[in-house]
C-alpha cells in the first residue's frame, strides 16, 4: 500500500509536469506565431521597398532599376532574396543577391493575396518566401505580377532555438522549485497525522493513556473519538467486572448462609446436609467460573502490556507468606524486559493459579521460567513454564481439565483453578501443555503467540 | 484469643461471632471499616477477620492503617469475588491469609488456629514443652503421653501463656483476651484455673509450668522445644 506521502507526491507531480508541459508549449506556439509574423512583416517592408522603385510602362511591363535605393537586394551576403513572375510565370525580374540560386516562387492571381511560405533554394537552404500579389490600375490591362521576397530562416531559427532554451530552463527550474515546495507543504501538512501515529504508538507501549497532542480540526473529530473509544473501553470493562463481582457477591453471601445454616442446623437429615453442601460448592464454582469467564478480557487494543517479573515477583511473595510453613525453593528465571500483550488481572489470574497449584502440590522446589523465544517460522512468543517436584497430575484428570473444562473439574474435585486459567489462555489465542517435571511433578507450559 | 470481625454482611457476621464464640473465642465485631479500623487500633487482638469489600473504607485501607500503625496480629482477608490481583493485593497489604467467600467454617477455624500459632512463632500446630504436648488444631493437653482433661477456658489459659511463652501476661491481659466483653473482670477466677491447670499438668508439683510473679502476673515456665 502506497504512503499517503508518495501518492500526494506522485498526483502532485503528474498535475505539475501536464500543467508545465502545456503551458511550455503554448508559449512555444505562441512564440513561434510572433516571429513568423514578425519575419513576414519585415519581408513585407522588402515588397513595399522594391514596390516604390519599380517602374511601370505603359505596355504593362515593369522595370527595376539596378540601384536600388536600399541596396539589399544587390548585395551578395544579404539574407534577402527577390523575384517577380508575371501573370503567365515568367520571371521578370531576380535580385542581383540572387547570383547563381534560385528558389520556387509563386504566381499569384488574386490581387488580394498575401502569402507566406516555406521553402527552399537550389542549394537546399531553407528560405521563408513572402509572395504578394500586385497590379497597377494607371496601366492598361491593368497586368497581374507576383512578387516574391524571400529570406533564409537561419535568423528565425536560431531566435526560436534561443527562445525554447530559455524557455525549458525557466519552466525546469520552477517545475524543481515547486516539487520541492510541494514537498515541504505536504510534510507540513501531513504531519498531524504523523503525530497522531506516534501517539497510538506511544498508548500502545504505555507511556501515555491517551492522545494528548492539539490536532487540526479536520482530524480533532478522528482523535477525540479514539479517546472516547480507548476511555469507554476501560470504563467498559471496569464497569462490566465490578458488575459481575456485585453479582458474584450478591449470591456468594446468600449461598454461604444456605450452607451453613445446612452444615450447622444441629437436627437434620444427614443426606439433606450432604447434599446442600455438595450443591451449594459446585454452585459456588460455576460462580467463580463464569465471573472469571467474563471478566477475562483477552487482547485488548491500545492498551499498555504488563511486565510479567512484576506480576511474578508479587504472587510469589504474596504465596510465600500463605505457605510459610512449608520448606519451598523456589527458582525464578524471567527475560528482562518481558512483556504480556495483554490485561494485568487476566495475567495475575493465569500464575496466580498456577503458582499456587505448584506451591500446594509441590515436595520443596518451584520452577518459574519466563523467556521469550522464537519458533522455526522466527516468530516471536511468551513462553511461560511452571513445574514443580510434587505428585504431578494425572494424565486423565488433565485431559479432562483441557478438553471440557469445568464440568468435568468441579465433578473431579480438582477445583476449577486449571479451566478457568486455560479458559483465558484460549480467550488470548495461546497454548498450555501439561506434562510430566523433569522435578518429578507437574510441568504447565504456556505460549503466547504475538510477542511484539 | 480476641478476634476482631470486619464483616458489613449482617447475617454472616453474626454467624462468623457466634461459631468463633462457641469455639472459645473472644469476639468483637464490626460492620463497618471505619469502626473497625478504630477498634484493631484501640484493643490489642490477637487475631483479626477482614472483609475486603466494605461499604466505606476497603478492607485494604483498614489493613493498610493498621499495619502503618504497627499494629501487628495476624489477618485474614475474605473476599468475595476470589480473583487473584485481589488476593495479591490484600497480602501486599499486610494480610497473612485470605479465604474466598463462600468457606466452610472448618476451612476458616484450621487458617485461624494457624494462623495464631504462627504469629506465636510455632510452626508445628503441636508444641511440645518437656513432658507436655499441646495440639492446637485438636485443642487437647497430653502429659507424658497421657491425656488430660481441660475445660474450654483452662485449655485456652494455657495456650495464651505457651503461645506467648515469652512475656509476663498480666491477670487483666488474660482476661481480655480469653473472655468475651461482658465477663467480670475483677472476678478472681483467673486464679482458680491457673492453680487447676497446674493440678492437672503437673500433679507431682516437678514441673512448675506455670510461674507466678507477684503483682505483674503469669509466665509459661518451661521450655518449648522445637519453635
Amino acid at each position: 500500500m502506497l504512503s499517503l506521502t508518495s501518492r500526494l507526491l506522485i498526483a502532485g507531480s503528474i498535475i505539475l509536469s501536464a500543467f508545465l508541459g502545456l503551458t511550455g508549449y503554448a508559449l512555444d506556439q505562441t512564440y513561434q506565431q510572433s516571429a513568423k509574423k514578425s519575419v513576414e512583416d519585415r519581408l513585407l517592408g522588402q515588397v513595399m521597398t522594391l514596390i516604390a522603385a519599380a517602374q511601370v510602362k505603359l505596355d504593362g511591363t515593369i522595370e527595376i532599376p539596378p540601384n536600388l535605393p536600399i541596396s539589399i537586394f544587390s548585395q551578395v551576403e544579404t539574407a534577402f532574396y527577390g523575384k517577380i513572375i508575371d501573370k503567365d510565370g515568367n520571371v521578370t525580374w531576380s535580385s542581383p543577391s540572387m547570383r547563381d540560386r534560385d528558389f520556387h516562387g509563386l504566381k499569384l492571381n488574386n490581387i488580394t493575396q498575401t502569402v507566406l511560405t516555406q521553402t527552399h533554394d537550389s542549394y537546399g537552404l531553407e528560405l521563408f518566401n513572402l509572395s504578394y500579389c500586385v497590379t497597377w490600375d494607371t496601366v492598361h490591362n491593368e497586368p497581374i505580377y507576383t512578387i516574391n521576397i524571400a529570406e533564409t530562416t537561419e535568423a528565425y531559427n536560431q531566435e526560436i532555438s534561443h527562445f525554447r532554451n530559455l524557455l525549458w530552463i525557466w519552466l525546469g527550474g520552477v517545475s524543481i522549485v515547486l516539487l520541492v515546495a510541494q514537498w515541504i507543504v505536504m510534510r507540513w501538512g501531513l504531519s498531524p497525522l504523523r503525530l497522531a501515529a506516534d501517539e497510538i504508538v506511544h498508548i500502545e507501549q504505555g507511556e501515555q493513556s491517551e492522545i494528548e497532542g492539539a490536532y487540526p480540526s479536520e482530524l480533532k473529530t478522528l482523535t477525540t473519538n479514539l479517546n472516547a473509544l480507548i476511555s469507554s473501553n476501560r470504563e467498559h470493562l471496569t464497569r462490566h467486572r465490578n458488575a459481575l463481582s456485585d453479582l458474584a457477591h450478591s449470591l456468594k453471601t446468600p449461598l454461604a448462609l444456605m450452607r451453613s445454616a445446612g452444615e450447622s442446623s444441629p437436627d437434620g437429615d444427614k443426606a439433606l446436609k450432604k447434599a446442600i453442601t455438595q450443591q451449594t460448592d459446585q454452585m459456588q464454582q460455576i460462580i467463580d467460573y463464569q465471573l472469571q469467564r467474563a471478566a477475562t478480557s483477552g487482547r485488548i487494543p491500545l492498551t499498555k502490556p504488563v511486565e510479567v517479573e512484576k506480576v511474578v515477583n508479587k504472587i510469589v511473595n504474596s504465596l510465600a507468606k500463605v505457605y510459610v510453613e512449608k520448606p519451598i525453593n523456589f527458582n525464578v528465571d524471567i527475560d528482562k524486559p518481558c512483556l504480556f500483550f495483554g490485561d494485568e488481572s487476566d495475567l495475575f489470574e493465569i500464575l496466580g493459579n498456577l503458582i499456587d497449584n505448584a506451591f500446594k502440590w509441590c515436595h520443596h522446589q518451584v520452577n518459574i521460567s519466563i523467556h521469550v523465544r522464537s519458533d522455526k517460522k522466527k516468530r516471536r512468543y511468551l513462553s511461560m513454564i511452571i513445574e514443580d517436584d510434587g505428585p504431578g497430575i494425572d494424565k486423565d484428570i488433565t485431559e479432562n481439565i483441557t478438553d471440557r473444562g469445568v464440568t468435568s473439574a468441579t465433578k473431579q474435585g480438582t477445583g476449577i483453578g486449571l479451566a478457568i486459567v486455560k479458559d483465558i489462555i484460549e480467550a488470548y489465542h495461546g497454548e498450555i501443555d501439561i506434562n510430566k517435571s523433569s522435578l518429578g511433578g507437574a510441568s504447565f507450559e504456556l505460549k503466547f503467540m504475538q510477542y511484539k | 484469643m480476641r478476634v476482631l470481625i470486619i464483616e458489613d454482611e449482617d447475617v454472616l457476621r453474626e454467624q462468623l461471632t457466634e461459631i468463633l464464640k462457641k469455639e472459645g473465642y473472644a469476639v468483637d465485631n464490626s460492620g463497618t471499616g471505619k469502626e473497625g479500623l478504630y477498634l484493631g487500633q484501640e484493643t490489642s487482638y490477637d487475631l483479626a477477620i477482614v472483609d475486603i469489600g466494605l461499604p466505606d473504607l476497603t478492607g485494604l485501607e483498614v489493613i493498610k492503617e493498621w499495619r502503618a500503625s504497627d499494629r501487628k496480629f495476624p489477618i485474614l482477608i475474605l473476599t468475595a469475588r476470589g480473583r487473584w490481583q485481589e488476593k495479591v493485593e490484600g497480602l501486599e497489604a499486610g494480610a497473612d491469609d485470605y479465604l474466598v467467600k463462600p468457606f466452610h467454617f472448618e476451612e476458616l477455624l484450621a487458617r485461624l488456629k494457624a494462623l495464631v500459632r504462627r504469629s506465636a512463632g510455632f510452626s508445628s500446630p503441636i508444641v511440645n514443652s518437656g513432658p507436655i504436648s499441646i495440639d492446637t488444631n485438636a485443642q487437647s493437653v497430653t502429659v507424658e503421653g497421657n491425656s488430660i482433661e481441660l475445660t474450654a477456658f483452662e485449655y485456652k489459659t494455657l495456650e495464651y501463656l505457651v503461645l506467648n511463652n515469652d512475656k509476663v501476661i498480666s491477670k487483666t491481659e488474660l482476661t481480655e483476651h480469653i473472655y468475651d466483653q461482658d465477663f467480670d473482670r475483677d472476678s478472681n477466677v483467673i486464679e482458680v484455673f491457673i492453680g487447676r491447670l497446674r493440678k492437672k499438668l503437673d500433679p507431682k508439683n516437678e514441673l512448675t509450668p506455670i510461674a507466678t510473679l507477684r503483682g505483674r502476673g503469669y509466665k509459661y515456665n518451661l521450655p518449648i522445644d522445637d519453635q
